[in-house]
């Protein structure tokens, strides 16, 4: 078991020996392009620590490597958290174990990976242990060196943050309440916002006797001389209780949206609670 | 149903009027005015209009037919 250089070639070509590494590197090239490799193994276990599968290539310091025989065990998970794999020169072959922290990987733009002052990169994957669950990763954009988006092999994204231009659809949504559905909603509904719905709505604060909208469900208060009545909101069916204020009586009717009637007629003050029905 | 209705204005109705009760139906505006309406002020425009023998209006004491 051991990642070996594909081989390595003079040019212009001397003998055999440099046609054979040629060769090597076109399979090499032609097995990748359009394909590049999954070379982890174990995508679809989620108990089971992965391996570098046999025949992967892996471009370290602009030498390609292979995996050759069989393939290449990483080091045992030691732990519950979160692990990339690191590739270092080991004499004429690569050894790769993991790391923890990427604290000091950049972007190499000409080896066209995250490599460290010290020469070593980290491969395009991310390794997560919980207790018995491990769970493999495909980094999609490794050039940040943090922040990933990663691909787990059933298709799950995981991101920092999602921009859609469409829409999008799922069965539920989680934003750490459970996996919940989302119906339609056109307003704010904290418990900070004022809210109104087709048939449930809150009070609405009024003592003059031409009070402001109601919605459904809602109810107000309106308090004036019982000679000058009350004239309801606009829109809609309403109950009104009348109570003529220190007379101990009243009067209650079922109106319209917009009628206006003087319930108890005399001089004093009438109080009105204004009820919307429909 | 819409029944016995009143034209306040063009923008002002009330509908499904209990004629033995003063200020009974349901008052319809548009929902740039009561977004809880539960009717939509173009059908009931055309509703009024197809149907003029259904207006009345309060004469003080009962509602009557417009027409009369």
């Amino acid at each position: 078991m051991a990642i070996v250089k594909v081989g390595t070639y003079r040019n212009p070509p001397v003998d055999i020996t440099d046609y054979e590494a040629i060769v090597s590197h076109l399979e090499a090239y032609t097995r990748q392009v359009g394909n590049q490799g999954m070379t982890l193994t174990e995508w679809t276990n989620t108990t089971n620590a992965p391996k570098i599968a046999m025949g992967s290539y892996i471009s370290h310091g602009g030498v390609l490597y292979v995996v050759e025989d069989e393939d290449y065990a990483l080091p045992a998970l030691s732990s519950d958290g979160t692990y990339y794999i690191r590739v270092a020169v080991s004499g004429e072959t690569l050894a790769l174990d993991y790391i923890t922290d990427l604290t000091g990987y950049v972007w190499n733009a000409i080896y066209n990976g995250l490599y460290h002052p010290d020469g070593k990169q980290v491969l395009p994957y991310q390794v997560v242990k919980s207790g018995a669950l491990v769970e493999k990763y495909k980094i999609t954009n490794l050039m940040q060196g943090g922040g990933f988006s990663r691909v787990r092999y059933d298709g799950v994204l995981k991101c920092e943050s999602l921009e859609v231009a469409g829409a999008i659809s799922g069965a539920t949504v989680n934003t750490g309440q459970g996996a919940n559905e989302l119906y339609p909603m056109n307003q704010a509904v904290r418990t900070t916002d004022n809210v109104s719905f087709a048939n449930i709505n809150p009070p609405v604060d009024n003592s003059d006797i031409s009070p402001p909208p109601i919605g459904k469900g809602g109810f107000t208060y309106a308090v004036g001389s019982g000679q000058d009545g009350v004239t309801l909101p606009s829109g809609g069916t309403y109950v009104v209780v009348a109570l003529f204020i220190g007379y101990g009586y009243g009067s209650i009717a079922r109106l319209s949206g917009g009628t206006s009637k003087v319930f108890l007629d005399g001089p004093g003050d009438v109080g009105y609670l204004i009820m919307r029905i429909a | 149903m819409m029944g016995y209705f009143i034209k306040r204005n063009d923008n002002d109705f009330v509908i499904n009027i209990d004629l033995t009760q003063y200020g009974s139906g349901y008052n319809v505006v548009p929902k740039t005015l009561d977004p809880w309406n539960a009717y939509d002020i173009a059908e009931v425009q055309t509703y009024a209009q197809e149907h003029p023998e259904m207006e009345v209006i309060w004469d003080g004491e009962k509602y009557i037919p417009k027409e009369a």
